[in-house]
């Protein structure tokens, strides 16, 4: 691991009380840890040539090296578009849950943070809705560097309570941004997961390119608890008195079946899906963020 | 249910302490605000139950491992049949003790019976030092022979056990030693039957116990040797079940010599009449025995000055005889010496023969008592009413002058028979029959009583014999009193070459003057005539009758045969010469005096009989007082023992009383265990006393030491398995022998138990587990 990615942990960015400059370290953190770029896309910039390979798009076939020399080459450039990304973090009361440095709802702002800081570096469109059962607010999409101030601010002042609707939300989401772009959804889905497979669904017949964080804690994937506990639910009134060890298998299998549900369903939907652990480095949502970009162009 | 430490057994209240940490934990639980209540809750109902089944098992297990724990620190010593199950129960060691007189041999210092005891004494003191129920039955030999014997089937083993179920206490060594020490040998020689068949009584009436059966002995090849009946007991104890443990008490057989036997001969017994004495000695050593020292001792006792003030002061006076020395006795062989004595007057008089001291003292002396009568009264019937044929008889009986046969013949005609009571012919010591022609229906009940009851008859039959009355009212085809029948007076052809004399005698007491083909006497005697039986009688092979004498013509002369008690024996052919010159021969007043010594034998009185035989003495109401006195023998004269007893009747109007010894444990010892001569000391009405003298000796077999092999033994006992070890390496061993250590067996019960907790602990996953990073 590069030096500067242990700056990356999450130990390290609870340090940083401001989320504007915990997004700024995470993005040049990470940036500095990159030896060059492996992303292409569309752009002015030219950057190499490859030789065609079939499913190539003709379009980017080098006419003129084929008249010189008969063979088909495809020119590559530096990613350059003009990219609208929104942001939709869930704030609702499930985030609220995290023993280890950060809990789910403070790493997913410290995730979309992150992103918007990365996005309007690069001169992109980068918009942030949160919510909970309902819209909480709407930050529209800016190109400009200060925009970033006004999506953290709209993370930061969220109270966090009720419920999930994800359907609904993301139905709103499909229906309120019609252009299309890219919907970067952060939240632990502990909620109906039809629902938000359907959401995705609709989300990917409009258009846009989905990207989900699935933010769970260490304590969710695992539950190491032992001796006798009492389970509140965050969401609800329900509660349980157990043997948490006793009921560990069962969990995970429920858990497992529920994870597996969400994998699928966002492969078939073609939905890029990563699982966070909130105890990784926060450079790896980066990470599957840019992953995922790469994804986009090749399947567009 | 018990413990040896009740106290502790409030320990058991720490058994509501899990229950108690269930519910405090289930106060004080952590509480968790959780985001995936959903899964959790789906799992809840999916494993509920399981889960509260192990819950509640879980619990349960500890609940009753501190139970358990409590159980082990109070001793928990309950006989509850369930814990048959978990071998928990008491241990009971039933000891048999072979005091047989076989167990003095004394090798190395201690004697077989010290070594047995020194393992007991093992025994129970290891028992004493277990922490679980022990309990303790020492039965004796010799007093468990008396359940069977004396006190009768109905009679409680605890009567005879010198302990009896009972609990070993920590002090139980003490206990033991201290009534061993009170423990001798007796001079009984009993194998173990009885002892084991007490034994079962008591195993039938206790059930939830772990029986070890100890038999200590010295395991001699009497009675060991085939022990069919002892395996049948042990297989019957082994199966109840029970461990079976074999205790040697002797390694080594050693010499021994033992006085087997010690009687008159069968002579004439009357006073001043020399008595002459067999007396048998066997070597059950391995090596020959050589120059024996056999002392024989009289003690003649004058019945005219009993000391009825001191009965127990001797009153007899010793006579020792001259030692008769043994060359040499072959290992396995007997010798038998005649010697001599002589009592001048009647009287109950005693003979005593004693060897050097060996490895066994008890079979070394032996008693008899030999009543001596003025003389031995004869009846003669003669049939002649001149008499001339009892003239013969009474010559030989009473040759006059200073010879003094001891009989005293009494001539009597036919009629006497039919005319006396039976008491009056019981005084006669033999009866004689001179050809008599027939006798009425009365004499023939009166003699066929006499011989009955033990009385010897002799007939003489003659030419005056009615032999249709011989065969059909004497002979009865063989169930009267005479021993053949007879059909007609025959000749015996004169060998004028005299090749062969007349009379072949068999090997027959009463001809033992004739033995020997060369004897000269037998060709003295001539048979003229005779009375001879059917041409085709024989002796029937499953009767008495044989042949004592025959004719050189294969004809019987006389024939002998057993009725009742008696000896009869026929003559066929009379006493006064005529048919026979015998009667002037002199070697008839020998035949005649052997006759009557042969005939009288059953009414001669001489007492031996076995150690431990009660001794019964029967009294007439109107002669004697009720009270009398025994005397048991001690190993000094001045050591003897008075026992005082009451003569008491069977019925009201009895005349008989009877008192007796030996019947009964008295102060724990039957009182006729001890070899000796015991006396009864009655006194009649008048103030005499009236002393009768009993003998009772070991029994010979008793000193035979040869060691049964464990091998062989065990062998025999096949298929009960049992462990043949030596006492003096005997250690118990209660794991091995007695079953488990109950505390012990809590224990691992307990250990058991903690693992399953953790088992079910782990399975209910309490256990923490180090957490994934």
């Amino acid at each position: 691991m590069p030096d500067s990615r242990k700056f990356l942990h999450p130990e390290a960015i609870k340090r940083i009380s401001r989320l504007e400059l915990r997004a700024r370290h995470i993005v040049e953190g990470f940036l500095a840890g990159m030896h060059r770029s492996p992303y292409f896309g569309q752009s002015i910039e030219f950057l190499q040539h490859r030789e065609y390979t079939a499913g190539d798009d003709l379009r980017n076939v080098d006419w003129k090296v084929w008249a010189r020399q008969d063979r088909l080459y495809v020119k590559q450039y530096v990613e350059d578009t003009n990219l609208r990304c929104t942001l939709l973090v869930d704030v609702s009361n499930s985030m609220q849950y995290g023993q280890g440095s950060l809990n789910k709802y403070e790493y997913a702002c410290t995730i979309a943070g992150s992103l918007a800081y990365l996005i309007l570096r690069q001169q992109d469109s980068v918009g942030c809705w949160t919510f909970d059962e309902r819209i909480r607010v709407r930050v529209p999409g800016r190109t400009k560097r200060n925009h970033l101030f006004s999506i953290i601010e709209s993370l930061s002042v969220q109270k966090p309570k009720d419920k999930t609707d994800m359907y609904g939300i993301l139905r709103a989401a499909a229906e309120e941004l019609p252009r299309r772009g890219l919907m970067v959804l952060v939240s632990d889905l502990l909620t109906d997961p039809e629902g938000t497979l359907r959401g995705l669904k609709l989300l990917r017949r409009r258009g846009h390119d989905v990207l989900v964080f699935h933010v769970m804690d260490d304590d969710e994937l695992d539950f190491p608890f032992s001796g006798p506990m009492r389970f509140d639910g965050l969401e609800s009134m329900d509660h349980l008195n157990c043997n948490p060890r006793a009921l560990r298998e069962g969990y995970l299998e429920a858990l497992g079946a529920f994870l597996d549900t969400v994998r699928r369903g966002c492969a078939k939907n073609t939905v890029d899906y990563a699982l966070i652990r909130t105890s990784q480095p926060l450079d790896a949502a980066l990470a599957t963020y840019l992953s995922s970009r790469l994804g986009m162009h090749h399947r567009n | 249910m018990q413990f040896v430490h009740q106290a502790l057994t409030w320990g058991f209240l720490l058994v509501l302490l899990p229950l108690l940490i269930h519910l405090i934990n289930m106060l004080r639980h952590r509480r968790v605000h959780w985001a995936a209540m959903d899964f959790l809750l789906q799992a809840y109902k999916k494993h509920r139950r399981w889960i509260w089944l192990k819950q509640f098992l879980l619990l349960l297990l500890r609940v009753f491992a501190v139970a358990l724990l409590v159980a082990m620190l109070a001793q928990w010593v309950t006989r509850g049949q369930w814990l048959n199950l978990f071998g928990g129960r008491a241990t009971h060691h039933y000891v048999l003790l072979d005091d047989s007189f076989s167990m003095s041999d004394r090798a190395g210092g201690a004697s077989a019976f010290e070594l047995g005891l020194q393992a007991i004494q093992r025994i129970g003191a290891q028992a004493a030092n277990e922490d679980t129920l022990q309990k303790f039955t020492l039965i004796r030999f010799s007093r468990a022979a008396r359940l069977a014997d004396l006190i009768g089937d109905d009679a409680s083993v605890a009567e005879i056990a010198d302990f009896n179920a009972e609990i070993v206490a920590p002090n139980f060594d003490v206990i033991l030693e201290q009534r061993r020490n009170t423990f001798e040998v007796t001079d009984l020689s009993i194998g173990p039957v009885a002892a084991l068949a007490a034994v079962q009584r008591l195993v039938e009436d206790s059930i939830d116990e772990n029986r070890v059966i100890y038999v200590v002995s010295d395991f001699r090849a009497n009675p060991w040797d085939s022990p069919m009946e002892v395996r049948e007991k042990l297989r019957d104890l082994e199966q109840s079940p029970a461990n079976i443990q074999l205790v040697s008490c002797a390694a080594t057989m050693r010499q021994n010599l033992a006085i087997t036997d010690l009687q008159p001969a069968q002579e004439t017994q009357a006073a001043g009449v020399p008595l002459l004495v067999n007396v048998t000695v066997r070597n059950f050593g391995p090596d020959t025995a050589r120059n024996v020292q056999l002392n024989v001792r009289t003690t003649f006792f004058d019945s005219d000055s009993p000391l009825v003030e001191n009965p127990a002061q001797g009153s007899g006076r010793i006579d020792e005889m001259p030692t008769v020395l043994i060359e040499e006795i072959e290992p396995g062989q007997s010798v038998t010496r005649r010697v001599q004595a002589y009592f001048p007057r009647p009287g109950r008089h005693v003979v005593e023969a004693t060897l050097p001291d060996d490895a066994v003292a008890a079979d070394n002396r032996r008693w008899c008592v030999i009543d001596i009568p003025a003389s031995e009264s004869v009846l003669i019937i003669d049939g002649s009413p001149e008499q001339r044929h009892a003239y013969f008889l009474a010559s030989a009986f009473r040759p006059g002058g200073r010879a003094n046969t001891g009989i005293l013949p009494e001539i009597k005609a036919p009629d006497f028979l039919r005319d006396a009571s039976p008491q009056v012919l019981q005084d006669y010591h033999a009866v004689f029959l001179l050809d008599v022609p027939r006798l009425d229906d009365r004499a023939i009940e009166n003699l066929e009583l006499y011989a009955t009851a033990g009385g010897g008859v002799a007939f003489f039959v003659g030419p005056e014999a009615d032999l249709d009355f011989y065969t059909q009212r004497l002979f009865r085809s063989g169930t009267g009193i005479f021993p053949l029948p007879v059909q007609s007076e025959d000749f015996l052809p004169p060998d004028d070459f005299r090749e062969a004399p007349d009379i072949v005698f068999s090997d027959h007491p009463v001809f033992e003057v004739f033995s020997g083909e060369r004897n000269p006497l037998i060709r003295l005697i001539t048979v003229q005539q005779y009375v001879r039986p059917p041409v085709r009688w024989k002796p029937d092979p499953d009767s008495t009758v044989q042949i004592a004498a025959s004719l050189r013509n294969q004809m019987p002369l006389v024939v002998e045969r057993r009725f009742g008690e008696g000896r009869i024996m026929a003559f066929l052919a009379p006493v006064e010469p005529g048919w026979t010159n015998w009667g002037n021969d002199p070697s008839f007043v020998v035949v005649a005096l052997k006759l009557q010594s042969y005939l009288a034998a059953g009414r001669r009185d001489f007492d031996s009989r076995p150690v431990g035989t009660p001794i019964v003495v029967s009294l007439e109401v109107d002669k004697f007082r009720q009270d009398l006195q025994f005397i048991a023998p001690g190993d000094t004269p001045e050591t003897r023992t008075v026992i005082d007893r009451s003569a008491a009747r069977a019925s009201a109007d009895s005349p008989i009383m009877s008192a007796a010894i030996g019947q009964s444990l008295i102060d724990g010892q039957i009182q006729t265990d001890r070899s000796g001569i015991y006396e009864a000391w009655p006194v009649t009405t008048s103030g005499q006393a009236d002393v009768r003298r009993f003998a009772l000796n070991v029994d010979p077999q008793g000193g035979d030491l040869r060691l049964v092999d464990s091998r062989d033994l065990l062998n025999a006992l096949s298929p009960v398995k049992a462990e043949f070890r030596s006492a003096e390496e005997f250690t118990y061993e209660l794991a091995g022998l007695g079953g488990s250590n109950r505390s012990l067996l809590l224990m691992g019960l307990l250990l058991i138990l903690l693992i399953a907790e953790q088992a079910l602990a782990y399975s209910a996953s309490y256990h923490p587990t180090p957490r994934k990073t």
